[in-house]
């Protein structure tokens, strides 16, 4: 730092130090004008209550919904039987022919239940020539299949490697074990504030699995990505504020903030709980609703600004008023990183779908909704969203 | 106002720094602990809300670069002391944003480059990169524009 640097920074502190100026004399009504516009960007109470409002309504939906639901599936009447009609009759024929073969083993009951180790027991088995009477020894049966069968025709693969047997399930075990689907989804994302629908369109792609709780009835978790991009309007009457700002001679500025575009990627986590509340001959209808955990990855904010700079003079010949406007706008880029900050927000989601008949097509679509619980982004803004989506099947 | 115009490209937007200073210190006012100076809380209100603009618009930023060759003249030292505000902001607002922005923060308001690289989001060797070229780039500035206009 050479004596140039010093004295120019030591210059700069003390000049800045001493600096008085001259307090503006409209620099509170400018203030005050800038703490009132900042209203119509928030909520108003109305606003907040109705934003707040239906989410807790759409809350305590989901909640009865959910209760109600594991309060059937407990309660239920017992004739409600998960496992279908037809695979009933398909599985009774192989119940038979594993009877038939506890049957044919039925000599030492440790050789049936550890049918794995065939080999080994193969080999451990007493011949029945050399085994000592009267050791613990089934007594020989006349009519006994172990005499009249080889010991290899016991013990091949196909007898000794049994799979469980569905007629053993007990109802109630039957009850509880859940079928499962996996879908790919994808869909369109329009997004609205709390009072206003906003211009733009997103996408929304991942992967949802279902567990049917009862028949008709589904728990449905997934992860998916939300890219939102839309635009809102500030609500600012411009003709009026030229009007206001061309009353008198002079020359005026202003500016007006104009609309503001939000580019959102976050990634959604949903629980939902869907019903069938219809079938026809190629599908099912359904209602579902949940709750929606939103972690935002990426946000830029892009603001449009109006500067007006007016120029009002009369022509003292004519006294004819004259005005001269100027305008030109001005765009601010506000943009966190993925990573950088990420945040949380919850929704409450409703869907009403149609799912084909899985015999027909693995497809489905639903028509969506969320509605916000929570302010969420780096702006706090209160927003929902909905659209439509499409599911495929993949297993 | 005269931390605002330190750091604003020009006096409507210093104007705007402080009315958004001015705000901030109004919604949280709760904050504000009464024990200390007033003065001191509100400076770095103004000091965070420039910042907050310059990260706002640095992408607008046409990042103008300049040679750092300083022509050896001597230096009329007499004169700085006459440099007024106006002169002052003259100077700065020839400079980057970001050179301007490290010079004020490390001449004026004492943060340390270690403190500067963590507001700005950048190395401390590029922060005393920058003041080294504002230092220089400001010589060049007073030379060129003081000096001459006093001959």
């Amino acid at each position: 730092m050479n004596p140039f640097d010093r004295q120019l920074a030591d210059r700069v502190r003390r000049a800045f130090d001493a600096y008085q100026e001259e307090p503006l004399a409209d620099g509170f009504a400018t203030l005050s004008e800038k703490m009132r516009a900042q209203d119509p960007t928030a909520p108003t109470i109305a606003g907040r209550i109705f934003a707040i409002g239906i989410p807790l309504a759409a809350a305590a939906s989901v909640i009865l919904a959910v209760g109600l639901t594991f309060w059937r599936t407990t309660t239920g009447p017992a004739s409600i039987d998960v496992v279908p009609r037809a695979q009933i009759q398909s599985e009774t024929p192989a119940a038979r022919s594993t009877s038939v073969e506890v049957a044919v083993v039925s000599q030492p009951s440790a050789v049936i239940q550890i049918p794995d180790l065939s080999s080994h027991l193969l080999a451990s088995l007493p011949e029945p020539e050399t085994e000592p009477e009267g050791i613990g020894a089934v007594p020989p049966q006349p009519d006994s299949v172990i005499d009249e069968t080889p010991p290899a025709v016991v013990f091949s693969p196909a007898n000794t490697i049994r799979k469980p047997d569905p007629v053993r399930v007990a109802p109630s075990n039957r009850r509880m074990a859940w079928n499962r689907r996996i879908e790919w989804v994808a869909g369109t994302v329009s997004s609205w504030s709390s009072d206003q629908m906003a211009n733009g369109i997103g996408y929304t792609a991942g992967m949802v699995g279902h567990m049917a709780a009862r028949q008709g009835v589904r728990v449905s978790v997934g992860a998916l990505v939300n890219h939102n991009r839309f635009v809102i309007d500030t609500d600012i009457d411009l003709a009026a504020r030229i009007q206001t700002l061309t009353e008198e001679v002079g020359v005026f500025s202003a500016t007006v903030p104009g609309g503001v575009e939000y580019d959102l990627m976050s990634i959604d986590l949903p629980v939902h709980v869907s019903v069938d509340i219809a079938q026809i001959r190629s599908g099912t209808f359904s209602l579902s609703t949940g709750m929606s955990a939103m972690w935002f990855i990426r946000q830029t904010f892009r603001d449009e600004t109006l500067l007006l700079n007016a120029t009002v003079t009369t022509n003292t010949d004519t006294g004819v008023k004259q005005t001269l406007i100027r305008t030109s706008s001005q765009t601010r880029t506000e943009s966190i990183r993925s990573l950088n900050r990420s945040e949380t927000a919850g929704y409450v989601h409703f869907a009403f779908g149609f799912t084909a008949h899985p015999d027909r097509l693995p497809i489905g679509v639903d028509l969506y909704a969320k509605f916000p619980v929570s302010d969420a982004t780096r702006r706090d803004i209160v927003y929902g969203m909905g659209g439509i989506t499409l599911r495929y099947r993949v297993r | 106002m005269s931390v605002a115009l330190r750091y604003a490209r020009s006096r409507e937007d210093a104007l705007e720094i402080l009315n958004d200073a001015f705000l901030k210190a109004f919604t949280h006012i709760d904050r504000y602990d009464s024990q200390r100076p007033f003065q001191t809380w509100f400076r770095r209100i103004v000091v965070n809300t420039a910042l907050d603009r310059y990260r706002t618009d640095r992408r607008h930023d046409p990042g103008v670069t300049f040679t750092d060759d300083v022509p050896e003249v001597a230096i009329d030292m007499a004169g700085i002391e006459h440099l007024d505000v106006d002169d002052i902001l003259y100077l700065f607002r020839q400079l980057p944003e970001h050179w301007k922005l490290v010079y004020n923060l490390f001449e004026v308001e004492g943060y340390t480059h270690e403190e500067i690289g963590q507001i700005l989001n950048i190395a401390p060797g590029t922060s005393r990169s920058h003041l080294t070229r504002a230092r220089h780039r400001l010589q060049a500035l007073y030379r060129e524009h003081i000096m001459e206009s006093r001959s």
